[in-house]
């Protein structure tokens, strides 16, 4: 599946530095259409209303958790199919589990790079 | 300490009042005078034994209490082995240490932007821009650093809490001071967390590396 850079992304972060560096490590990589929310339940709310090409999300965020926000868009016929990767400071071999268990794409542990960003998105799409 | 104490039954110290008021001062016989000693030496044996249970009883319910808290304080660490405070004062270290390495890796950047040669332009436009991304890299220390501060702050909230219910219960607390504290609230955050696996960043030595999660995916 080759990468189309037009595609939109959602950043789910509660931290907005952390959405404005992954917005711009994004915009380097070349995309271009870059959406961002500060949960899971406003993510949700934004892919019901929009067709994402990919979401990267963070775990630890209230209301809703970026787990949560998975097992929301797995468990939802419309939204299943969303390529998703997690970008989170929970490092623990439990979190990587329950989260590939749950249907993650791709798991990045903070803090990350670039390089990370990039092979982990192009992993994804099987580039 | 009045809230920790029980209930004080009558001494014999009433009656052995009643007794000396009953002795006429001027005809008090040897007798009556080694019956009123014998009397106050029970009456204080008596006093004395119960002040015993009483002192006791307090410093029982004070330790209970302390126990009690040391128990509870282990509820907001993941590790078993390793106390809430030391916990917190390592979550300090490793914000000072990722602080000064981003401060360091920002400045590393920025400098080698300051020195790159704009003479050939092909070079100093890559070398701004992978240093550029660099910085950017750099600053999402922040979100780390936040997540640790926020468990220390966590933590210092849990123990000033417990340390006023136990100002209370020995009764020298002042209510003014007395900070607003939700325990069921905050029970539930924990069981949140608990449930949602929230562990928040991990020291290197117990993090998962991204090549083990790679292996994994």
């Amino acid at each position: 599946m080759a990468i189309d850079l037009s595609m939109p992304v959602l950043v789910v972060d509660d931290y907005k530095t952390m959405i404005r560096i992954i917005r711009n490590l994004l915009k380097q990589l070349g995309f271009s259409d870059i959406d961002d929310a500060a949960d899971g339940t406003e993510a949700l709310a934004k892919m019901q209303q929009r067709q994402y090409g990919l979401v990267i999300s963070d775990w630890n965020m209230e209301p809703m958790t970026g787990y949560e926000l998975l097992k929301e868009v797995r468990s939802d016929e419309n939204l299943m199919k969303t390529p998703f990767i997690m970008v989170t400071a929970e490092s623990k071999t439990e979190n990587v589990i329950a989260a590939k268990k749950a249907g993650v794409n791709n798991y990045i542990v903070k803090p990350f790079n670039a390089a990370t960003l990039s092979a982990k998105i192009n992993a994804v799409f099987g580039e | 300490m009045a809230k920790a104490s029980q209930a004080v039954p009558k001494l014999r110290c009433e009656t052995l009042g009643d007794e000396l008021s009953n002795v006429e001062k001027d005809e008090a016989s040897l007798g009556e005078v080694l019956h009123l000693a014998q009397s106050s030496v029970e009456t204080l044996k008596e006093f004395l034994n119960r002040l015993d249970t009483i002192v006791g009883n307090d410093f029982h319910q004070i330790m209970e209490k302390i126990s009690e808290t040391r128990d509870d304080m282990q509820l907001l660490n993941t590790k078993e082995d390793v106390d809430p405070l030391s916990s917190a004062e390592n979550e300090l270290k490793l914000v000072v240490k990722a602080t000064e390495d981003a401060t360091n890796r920002i400045m590393e950047a920025a400098e080698t932007i300051m020195t790159a040669d704009p003479q050939d332009p092909a070079t100093y436009h890559t070398t701004v821009e992978s240093n550029i991304m660099e910085i950017f890299e750099a600053c999402s220390f922040q979100d780390i650093t936040g997540q640790r501060i926020n468990r220390v702050v966590e933590t210092l909230d849990f123990v000033d809490y417990r340390i006023h219910k136990i100002a209370n219960f020995l009764g020298i607390e002042n209510e003014k001071e007395r900070r607003d504290f939700d325990e069921t609230a905050f029970l539930e955050r924990l069981q949140r967390k608990d449930d949602l696996i929230l562990h928040g960043p991990q020291d290197d030595a117990e993090a998962v590396s991204q090549n083990d999660i790679d292996n994994l995916f």
